[in-house]
């Protein structure tokens, strides 16, 4: 397994006196997707910010191969790392290439111009995310999902090693969201291809709301809960009825797809008595009735 | 689609169909550019030769050249004393500081635009104007001895230290927060401007306190144009460079700093030199409307919304922009002069529906 560029220690960030992440680490896996999930406020985008030097953590720090996320130019950096944030609109009519065509900045001059080698990435890109046909097709014109297309091409032309994604699935129908991740799954495997980045294996990481979204296209999982990772690893071991419920509030079953076989979770709302419980701490004796599983989850560590 | 489709990294790259396309627009580009250039030495020409007393195209060259010390080139036109003043102490510098003001109102309207990326933007979004109206007036109604460029520039670097200061007091320094900041103080100073001029405004100051107000160049002699033009000069050729930095502004200021854009540096860099340059341009012509709006709106619809070649083309068509109205505001009722501002409103108004219409048209 290769650990990649990437990792958080001991990272934490509050606004005002509320700890929004709360002593985060981790060393994020290159040639893997890393799926980044939890509830509303759990610190997701947060920790997405806190990665791609938008935001400076309170304490501790993001590393890029191996130097402080802070120290590198913002440049260099941006040669580095991508990043494709939740809002992205814009007010002026902007075409497809065009837009596309900005992931170049990062590599040009404060004066330089586009050349070649842009247009030929910027190309290439287009081609392979199937854009070449909406190439000159204005922005607007575009579905949901193929805009977030355009703004995927935009990261990969910065030729990134590491990519990081808020929430890219919000508001997009089925299968627009798995052809989203399936592009996302493809650039983190993909190591080497001239098409995406250097020679290394890319780090992708990718904020998630859809858990059967992350259970099919991510290698690894950090489930976050007001600020602190409350699993990370494997899909199996993070995705557990009782992490679920406890991080989520709501009953979770796991089992095998009927059609495909694979891993995925069945959710339903909490039983009546379940909420009650949730108003209160959740009482030994309801962990008792659950069995092994819900003991498992009152003793789940907090990290 | 399913999965990305896998390039093949031997093969070479083969340009796609529609990168023919793209180089017809390329073309385009060139020539709008060579168009605009054209125009602007033509508009230059053609706006001094006309007015109460008609020159010819070759008086105005030969009062040029003879004034650049360039007289042999005069090709032997010979020019009166009398026709000689009328170019160089009048016109010239009037044109000169108008294409100066408009080229500055345009390309500051075309930065101001992308960094709030607000398609309403202008230069005098941080209350710009109205600060400078209200040390105007105090000047013209109150006898203040100071200098009229002076009292306007003030006003309107202390309205941008307010909205600023009033924008950092809410938080962060989003658009939408310095957009409401330039509003509130844009309000006060006008609630001043109007005050004042209901207190002790009558007959002809109040006229020339409206002048003013709605910007003429009636006032342009050559110190105007040193002040405009050094301003252009100074600041606006700067900041026509900085093209790639408001292309990354383009989805706000998240991605910008993804694509490697010191985002915090850049946009107070940019605000504070784009009000400085709008303030020396309003101390010599009062606030000129609609320039900083409708030309930036016109030139994309041109050649797109790249700001390398949007920003000097922007500033190249609001010179020529401004010239001409200027023409118009001195002779259309010769020999009575109208504030330029009101034909800049004129013309710009209608023009601005016609550009939104187009750009609705463009989209759908």
């Amino acid at each position: 397994m290769t650990f990649s560029q990437l990792s958080a220690k001991k990272v934490s960030w509050s606004i005002g006196d509320t700890r929004i992440v709360d002593n985060i680490s981790h060393a994020f896996r290159a040639g893997a997707v890393t799926g980044l999930l939890g509830p509303n406020g759990s610190g997701k985008s947060s920790l997405v910010r806190l990665l791609s030097g938008l935001n400076s953590p309170a304490s501790g720090l993001v590393e890029l191969d191996g130097r402080s996320i802070g120290s590198l130019g913002s440049r260099q950096r941006a040669r580095t790392m991508a990043v494709m944030d939740q809002h992205h609109g814009t007010s002026q009519p902007t075409s497809v290439r065009q837009a596309v065509a900005l992931g170049r900045i990062p590599h040009r001059s404060l004066l330089g111009g586009e050349h070649v080698v842009d247009r030929q990435i910027v190309g290439s890109v287009l081609s392979a995310l199937d854009l070449t046909d909406f190439a000159d097709r204005d922005l607007d014109t575009l579905s949901g999902g193929e805009r977030q297309r355009v703004h995927i091409a935009r990261a990969l032309v910065q030729q990134p090693r590491v990519l990081l994604v808020d929430e890219p699935t919000n508001h997009l129908d089925i299968k627009a969201q798995f052809d989203i991740l399936a592009i996302l799954r493809q650039v983190a495997t993909q190591a080497g291809s001239d098409n995406f980045s250097g020679t290394e294996a890319p780090t992708v990481v990718v904020a998630l709301h859809d858990l059967n979204l992350a259970a099919r296209y991510c290698d690894q999982l950090i489930l976050l809960c007001e600020g602190r990772v409350v699993a990370a690893g494997k899909v199996q071991e993070v995705l557990t009825p009782a992490n679920i419920r406890k991080v989520y509030g709501v009953d979770a079953a796991v089992m095998s797809h009927p059609v495909t076989g694979e891993f995925m979770v069945a959710l339903a709302p909490l039983t009546h008595s379940a909420q009650t419980d949730q108003a209160h701490p959740v009482s030994q004796q309801r962990a008792a009735t659950r069995g092994s599983e819900a003991a498992h989850s009152a003793s789940v560590p907090a990290r | 689609m399913t999965a990305v489709k896998q390039v093949d990294s031997s093969a070479h790259y083969v340009p796609p169909v529609d990168h023919l396309v793209r180089g017809g627009f390329a073309w385009r580009r060139v020539l709008v550019t060579s168009g605009v250039l054209c125009a602007l030495v033509v508009t230059v020409v053609f706006t001094v030769m006309i007015g109460p007393a008609q020159l010819s195209a070759g008086e105005v060259w030969a009062s040029i050249l003879h004034h650049l010390g360039l007289g042999g080139f005069a090709g032997g036109v010979e020019i009166s004393a009398l026709r000689d003043a009328m170019v160089w102490e009048l016109r010239l510098p009037r044109v000169l500081t108008a294409g100066a003001v408009g080229a500055g109102l345009a390309l500051c309207g075309v930065i101001m635009q992308s960094l709030t990326r607000n398609p309403l933007a202008d230069p005098y979004l941080l209350g710009l104007s109205s600060g400078a109206s209200l040390g105007a007036v105090i000047v013209l109604l109150f006898a203040v001895g100071v200098a009229l460029p002076i009292a306007a520039f003030s006003g309107a670097l202390l309205a941008l230290v307010g909205s600023l200061t009033l924008a950092r007091s809410m938080g962060a320094v989003t658009p939408v927060r310095t957009i409401l900041a330039g509003l509130a103080i844009s309000q006060v100073c006008s609630a001043g401007v109007s005050f004042i001029i209901f207190w002790s405004a009558s007959g002809d100051s109040y006229r020339q306190v409206l002048a003013w107000l709605m910007g003429s160049l009636g006032g342009a002699s050559w110190s105007t144009v040193a002040i405009a033009g050094g301003a252009l000069v100074v600041i606006g050729v700067p900041l026509m460079v900085s093209g790639n930095i408001l292309d990354a502004f383009t989805f706000g200021e998240a991605s910008a700093h993804s694509l490697g854009i010191r985002v915090e540096a850049w946009r107070w860099g940019l605000l504070i030199a784009v009000a400085v340059l709008t303030g020396s341009l309003v101390s010599v012509s009062g606030a000129i409307g609609f320039v900083g709006i409708i030309i930036p709106h016109a030139v994309r619809l041109l050649v797109g919304t790249g700001h390398r070649l949007l920003l000097p083309l922007s500033a190249a068509c609001g010179a020529v922009f401004l010239m001409w109205c200027d023409t118009l505001a001195r002779t259309i009722f010769d020999p009575r002069e109208i504030p330029v501002g009101v034909i800049t409103a004129a013309v710009g108004a209608p023009l601005f529906a016609f550009v939104l219409y187009r750009t609705k048209a463009g989209e759908a």
